[in-house]
């Protein structure tokens, strides 16, 4: 029907699957920080009108989180159904981290959500914010979980292969909880949410004060999220480095994907600000570089090279060869499993097993490839470069856009001249939508740049999925594609209606204050 | 209180819809029955077709 492969459509039905998923999430996480930080402020001043803010922006959180929540679940389908061999390869790690993802979800966020909703006169001011900071908290370590996982695919640390369950295992749980890649996602994911919450909040408070409605709410709204976004936006950027640091010490491609650098560059390597990547030629037309940046960033060095397209790719070569021994000795230990040498053969050699069987898309006799196969599977390591190019770019700029906004609209709230400048709250009403834009790009850079494998270095993605009829895949994909856009539609509709309806004004509060 | 009760009813059903449509997904698409069941000799077929090989 579509014409794509198994393998195509597979990732089309996840990657589609995992960006729907991705628009609920950092509202939930930036939100409920948000809401904490609301209810702290009305436990210390006693003062209705933060208690007020927070049932309002609470209402908005709770729309999000009934809209969002299991629109995740059917990744988790698609595991075992989709991608089975992945599962059965992998499935030893990275079922865990998934699995106390799904309690914390399910048990402890939810839980502290319905006393959250319900709680408002049946506990105390401060037990409510007890509730209210669990919240927050448990979407936060949530989001952990999920990223220890993925932080695995990128580096794949504190497993083992064993040949006999032809397995990855775990021989260190503590190194795939504390690996350097899940601390940096973490922590970059969890302040780009806090950035989308920013902005939900300040947004939807210009659009009140543009309107000249519910200004009491909506002044101290904008300039919490004004404070709140600019360090988060300000945070961002810094994890980001610190993203892009750890790429560059085990995902050496996905960096010169970024910057489209063919060749290595003699340290420190300059940074493409702009420029048009022409991929016939190999060259970046009209770039703009900055000096020394990429090396700064990719090294915290000035003498150290970060490698260009063409030397990783001859690097790969090396790997794949060296992958061909271990792949012969694995396939020689099925037959005889009791052989010491081969044993030996092959532990001296798997950390390059992976790279092996990029050949079996080029040939069924692996051991046998010729040199032209070879650079042909080495040459399929190479991402899509324009896509991460241009992804990368759009991302960054729209995170210094925001700590432009956000500075800004801080520093005329500061002045007191915020509500007389139309044109900065417009720019924040405008900017609505591009937090989920810079979140998305960021998924799209990181998974997209990890192409062509599923695990990196060690099980390619057109190995990972199933051999189930596309014919499925394809009508599941029309399921999901209904499923979500009527949720969108729904979710739409209801955050439009009651941002129109605004805060519910509580008759108590004139007469406390 | 009728703008709580409204909210309440709205974000039910829109629930409710949701856990059908994905309860009629996963047993259409993605139930026990439509995995492929895979052990470690599925695996060894699938990555090792070539029992006999040299390395270079």
């Amino acid at each position: 029907m579509t014409g794509l492969d198994i393998v195509q459509l597979s990732r089309l039905q996840f990657g589609i699957t995992a960006l729907y998923h991705f628009l609920f999430v950092p509202l939930t996480l930036g939100l409920s920080i948000l809401l904490a930080m609301m209810e702290s402020v009305y436990v210390m001043t006693g003062r209705p009108i933060w208690r007020e803010m927070t049932k309002f922006w609470g209402t908005l959180f709770g729309i999000n989180f009934a809209m969002g929540v299991a629109t995740g679940v059917t990744m988790e389908f698609q595991f075992g159904t989709n991608w089975a061999y992945y599962s059965h390869y992998v499935g030893d790690v990275f079922g865990a981290p998934l699995a106390i993802e799904g309690v914390m979800a399910f048990f402890l966020e939810a839980t502290f959500i319905g006393l959250f909703f319900f709680g408002w006169d049946r506990l105390s001011k401060l037990g409510h914010l007890i509730v209210t900071w669990a919240v927050a908290i448990g979407g936060n370590l949530s989001a952990l979980w999920i990223l220890v996982a993925n932080a695995w695919m990128q580096d794949p640390v504190g497993a083992r292969f064993n040949f006999e369950t032809m397995r990855m295992e775990v021989t260190n749980f503590a190194q795939v909880l504390l690996n350097p890649v899940a601390q940096a996602k973490f922590v970059h994911t969890v302040s780009a949410g806090y950035v989308t919450g920013a902005m939900f909040v300040l947004s939807v408070s210009a659009f009140y004060i543009l309107r000249g409605r519910h200004l009491e709410i909506a002044k101290r709204s904008l300039a919490m999220a004004a404070a709140f976004g600019l360090a988060s936006a300000l945070s961002v950027v810094v994890l980001g480095d610190e993203s892009g640091y750890t790429a560059s010490q085990n995902q050496k491609m996905k960096i010169a994907a970024i910057e489209a650098m063919w060749e290595t560059e003699p340290a420190p390597a300059s940074f493409t600000a702009i420029g048009i990547p022409d991929i016939k030629s190999e060259t970046t037309l009209y770039a703009v570089r900055i000096p020394w940046l990429l090396g700064l960033i990719a090294t915290r060095s000035v003498d150290e090279v970060v490698p260009g397209i063409k030397n990783l790719v001859a690097d790969t070569e090396g790997r794949i060869r060296n992958g061909m021994i271990a792949y012969d000795a694995l396939t020689k230990l099925k037959q005889d499993r009791s052989n010491a040498e081969l044993r030996a053969t092959l532990d001296a050699h798997v950390a390059d097993l992976g790279y092996a069987l990029l050949l079996k898309r080029y040939t069924p006799r692996v051991t046998d490839a010729t040199d032209q196969q070879i650079r042909e599977a080495a040459n399929d390591t190479i991402p899509d470069v324009l896509t991460l190019f241009w992804s990368f770019r759009v991302m960054v700029g729209l995170g210094f856009w925001f700590i432009i906004l956000f500075g800004t609209v801080f520093y005329l709230n500061w002045r007191k001249t915020i509500a007389t400048t139309p044109i900065v709250l417009h720019a924040a009403l405008w900017s609505l939508p591009l937090p989920w834009v810079a979140a998305e790009l960021g998924w799209i850079i990181s998974e997209y740049g990890r192409q062509p494998w599923t695990i990196e270095g060690v099980l390619p993605t057109f190995l990972s999925a199933s051999n189930v009829p596309a014919s499925s895949v394809e009508a599941s994909l029309v399921g999901f594609f209904i499923f979500y856009t009527a949720l969108l539609c729904a979710d739409l509709f209801l955050m439009r209606k009651y941002i129109g309806l605004g805060p519910q004004a509580d008759p108590t509060r004139e007469a406390a204050e | 209180m009728k703008r709580k009760w409204a909210l309440r009813q709205e974000i039910s059903w829109v629930i409710a819809a949701k856990i059908l449509l994905l309860a009629a997904l996963f047993t259409l698409f993605f139930a026990p029955s439509k995995r492929p069941k895979i052990d470690a000799d599925a695996v060894s077929r699938h990555l090792l077709s070539n029992p006999r090989g040299n390395a270079p």
